[in-house]
């Protein structure tokens, strides 16, 4: 069964300058939706207002057509990878592992980088291995639906490759919602894409469509 | 259980402060002798005000944390208020406890460095 997700009339203003006006965006169980634009346009808000941890003036979440306010309380929904570091610093892999339930041996086959390194404290792994564990628990954890804000980030060209791997293989089990500014990447995997621009999303799938929207520069 | 287990360990990060506020209420409590019930409303309130300000500065220091726990399913708020509830539990036992058995000054230096030894033996292990 196809589950899905749907932000709908999302409006957002801080003051009298209007982040999001009218947002609409859906996403599906067994796809990658990408999320593409500029600095300060609401990515990272629109995210937020869709988990439920920013509170916008008009919107509307559902899941499979369902109305759903408060989804940061529902795991089983929605899993939500920040931009920044969240595992707590003082953890160990082992223990982060224990908590979401994830089973070493997985994560040893998928990244073989872990292995033997089961027993460090988070703050003890690169700052990639650290990004990568972030990646692992969101994305094999089981849930409806994931979303990853800047998964890219202070990983280095093997471990994007890898990342890349990883989600098309784990689309299967949950849909996935991304930003980030590495836009070849992201469009390489994903299936649909929406440019955030001027508080509106903008469906885009080529280099060309977003050259025309402005979001970048052909040579 | 799970749940339990990962609450208790949010509120390893404040416990030291917290017990700390609630052993100082219990110390002046054991000073002022007869006229100690008059004092447990003033104590009450330097208890909840303490409290406010060392959740206010656990969660601003831990708030990308936050999302661990969210993602686990424990909300902001479900963290506070268990955590918040079993403080001033503990708070009220000691107090409680001070008012009806009057404990002698040197338990009080027991606990305290009992906690403290504790603590300094756990961020060692960190």
């Amino acid at each position: 069964m196809i589950h899905t997700l749907e932000a709908d009339g999302i409006q957002l203003s801080f003051g009298t300058r209007r982040i999001l006006g009218d947002v609409y965006m859906k996403c599906e169980t067994g796809k990658i939706t990408g999320l593409l634009g500029r600095n300060g346009q609401g990515k990272t808000c629109l995210m937020n207002i869709i988990l439920g941890s920013l509170k916008s003036s008009i919107s509307s979440v559902r899941f499979d057509g369902n109305v759903t306010p408060k989804v940061n309380t529902r795991p089983d929904l929605l899993l939500y990878l920040p931009q920044f570091n969240f595992i707590p610093k003082e953890l160990t892999v082992k223990q982060v592992l224990e908590d979401f339930q994830l089973t070493a041996a997985d994560l040893n086959t998928r990244f073989p980088e872990f292995e033997g390194r089961h027993d460090l404290k988070v703050k003890e792994l690169s700052g990639g291995q650290w990004r990568t564990m972030e990646l692992y628990i969101v994305v094999k954890t089981p849930s409806l639906f994931a979303m990853l804000d800047e998964p890219f980030t202070h990983l280095n060209p093997i471990q994007i490759e890898n990342i890349k791997q990883f989600l098309l293989e784990e689309k299967a089990n949950k849909g996935f919602l991304i930003t980030d500014h590495m836009y070849n990447h992201l469009l390489d995997i994903s299936d649909t894409v929406y440019l955030l621009k001027d508080g509106r999303t903008h469906p885009a799938k080529t280099l060309e469509e977003l050259e025309q929207l402005g979001y970048v520069n052909l040579p | 259980m799970r749940t339990v287990k990962l609450i208790s360990r949010f509120y390893g990060n404040i416990f030291l402060a917290n017990f700390l506020v609630t052993l100082s209420c219990v110390y002046l409590l054991a000073q002022a002798g007869k006229n100690d019930q008059a004092l447990v409303a003033v104590f009450f309130w330097y208890k909840i005000i303490s409290m406010a300000l060392i959740f206010y500065t656990a969660i601003h220091y831990k708030k990308n944390e936050l999302y661990y726990y969210q993602n686990l399913g424990i909300s902001k708020l479900r963290l506070i208020l268990t955590t918040s509830a079993f403080d001033l539990f503990v708070w009220l036992i000691f107090v409680a406890s001070q008012l009806v058995i009057d404990i002698p000054g040197y338990i009080f230096n027991l606990i305290l460095w009992g906690v403290l030894l504790i603590h300094l033996y756990v961020y060692i292990k960190k």
